[in-house]
């Protein structure tokens, strides 16, 4: 199959020796939509870490394009201009003392002159809607423009593959929305974005691929669907089944809708199966 | 809070350079002449051109100006002091023998000079912060010269001011919800408590920081943007006209 990241056997250890990820084989296909979901501290943040190169297992290998990853420091900027990650605090990931400063690092790290990389701020600020706050220092920024501003210093560098870290946390749900619809835009232009999520309905309706973690070991990677109609793995890995598909486990239960009838992604799909 | 004051274009958009140059020239002739006068009016020309330029409440200036000049106005009283062995012209205290805490009219004319020198100082600085964004002060840095790691250091630093403070001050109010705040023992307590985990979290926080740095494709030295200014001649004509003014007031003061 044609997977534009995977990984084989990944293990890695923290310098502590507290092991995070064990055994890890995941593939994510191109253009794709992937929630990769878990519990607190089953290894999300460090598997996307080690994605981006920042991590380097001990054991196993991460691919890029079929390419195992190379960790030379010319190899790790490669990939790093391939697949961006946008870390969960956005105040981990926003450093220079303006807005227009801070996204415009990644461009010039990347080796475009200050008139192309002002041409490149000019448009994604547009699109993010950041046109007014550029020249704004970074501490005076709200949360919800804090976040915007670490993903626009990601998507300016236009990688291929796109990580979230819990897009929707320290968000209130206007500022949530705003940046899911983003989310929704970076995967209608056609990038590979890999989002984790705690958010059980978002990640139904959302992703097409889903991969599950616990205790650092991948115990599911596949289809959204499959994952939801299977209450056994949901209870092992202790998620929440998404609202959509309890009415629609009801419904069926209750002799409305059909048993094989195609799981519903949200409310409309589900409105749809019962008229 | 200085960062957020609505700044004119025309002050922002001038040279930084030429800020710098001239808030340095002010500031040099203020401390080289050490005459009140002189200070005085580097002091009016600089608040009328905050004033002028930026958009500040009465409170915000209430705010900046009132603590670092009392802070002043304390530290040039105690120049004022001496300890002496004879007794002094305009006060004296009998500290032990012969030995006396005493004011001369020297010392109240030094104690003078040094608070209208670094009153003015201070309001040539606010010039400087008030028109002059931290993005602007590193273009200072480049055209200087100055090493680059000291750049990269001035930028980590000023962002980590703030984080710092954040940290230290969600703490704070955490503790005072939990009654830190009941004895001066509990209060000194929590303040030691807050300030090993300030430094517990902001190492965390840097290795966070480096990492969203090295998958930005950080390789060991940070780019600035290069920003477009304008070389005003009608602000460089007012500044050497105000540098000159300071110094001819000086020089006549020192004369007369």
């Amino acid at each position: 199959m044609d997977y534009i990241i995977k990984t084989q056997d990944l293990n890695y250890s923290y310098h502590n020796g507290q092991k995070a990820l064990f055994d890890v084989d995941i593939g994510i296909k191109s253009g794709e939509k992937t929630a990769v979901i878990g519990h607190n501290g089953s290894g999300k943040s460090t598997l996307f870490l080690c994605l981006n190169g920042i991590n380097k297992p001990q054991k196993g290998d991460v691919f890029f394009k079929g390419k195992e990853i190379d960790y030379s420091s010319k190899g790790l900027l490669n990939l790093r201009r391939s697949v961006g990650i946008v870390f969960q605090n956005p105040d981990d990931m926003i450093f220079s003392s303006s807005v227009r400063q801070d996204i415009a690092f990644g461009l010039l790290n990347m080796g475009f002159s200050s008139s192309q990389a002002e041409e490149k701020i000019k448009s994604i600020s547009k699109f993010l809607n950041l046109e007014n706050l550029l020249d704004k220092p970074v501490h005076a920024l709200s949360g919800g423009e804090k976040k915007r501003v670490s993903l626009a210093g990601v998507m300016v560098m236009e990688p291929e593959v796109i990580i979230l870290d819990e897009p929707g946390a320290y968000l209130d749900t206007v500022n949530a929305k705003t940046v899911y619809k983003i989310i929704e835009g970076l995967s209608q232009k056609g990038k590979t974005v890999i989002i984790s999520s705690h958010n059980m309905d978002f990640v139904l309706n959302w992703a097409d691929s889903v991969v599950v973690l616990k205790d650092g070991k991948a115990v599911f990677c596949g289809r959204t669907e499959d994952l939801f109609l299977n209450n056994e793995l949901l209870k092992y890995a202790c998620l929440d089944e998404p609202q959509i598909i309890k009415t629609y486990k009801m419904l069926i239960n209750k002799g409305v809708i059909k048993i094989n009838s195609p799981v519903p992604k949200n409310i409309t799909d589900l409105e749809m199966l019962i008229k | 809070m200085i960062n957020s004051v609505y700044v004119s274009e025309y002050i922002k958009n001038i040279n930084p350079n030429i800020k710098a140059v001239f808030a340095l020239s002010v500031i040099l002739s203020c401390i080289i002449f050490k005459e009140p006068l002189g200070c005085i009016f580097a002091m009016s020309v600089m608040w009328v051109i905050i004033i002028k330029n930026c958009r500040l409440s009465k409170h915000l200036i209430c705010h900046i100006v009132l603590w670092p000049i009392l802070f002043i106005a304390l530290s040039s009283f105690m120049v004022s002091f001496d300890i002496a062995n004879y007794r002094g012209e305009v006060f004296s205290l009998k500290i032990i023998n012969n030995y006396f805490l005493t004011v001369n009219a020297q010392g109240i004319k030094k104690a003078i000079r040094l608070f209208f020198t670094s009153a003015a100082s201070l309001s040539t600085m606010y010039f400087l912060s008030f028109t002059t964004p931290v993005n602007d002060i590193v273009y200072v840095f480049k055209t200087i010269k100055c090493p680059k790691e000291i750049t990269e250091l001035f930028m980590l630093i000023y962002r980590f001011i703030f984080i710092v403070l954040n940290m230290a001050q969600s703490i704070t109010t955490a503790q005072n919800c939990r009654m830190a705040q009941r004895t001066f023992k509990t209060r000194i307590n929590a303040m030691a408590l807050m300030l090993s985990s300030v430094f517990v979290l902001s190492y965390n926080k840097s290795l966070f920081m480096y990492n969203a740095m090295l998958s930005r494709c950080y390789s060991g030295e940070i780019y600035f943007l290069n920003q477009k200014y304008v070389s005003s001649r009608k602000f460089v004509i007012l500044a050497v006209f105000i540098v000159f003014t300071v110094v001819l007031i000086s020089v006549l003061e020192r004369i007369y």
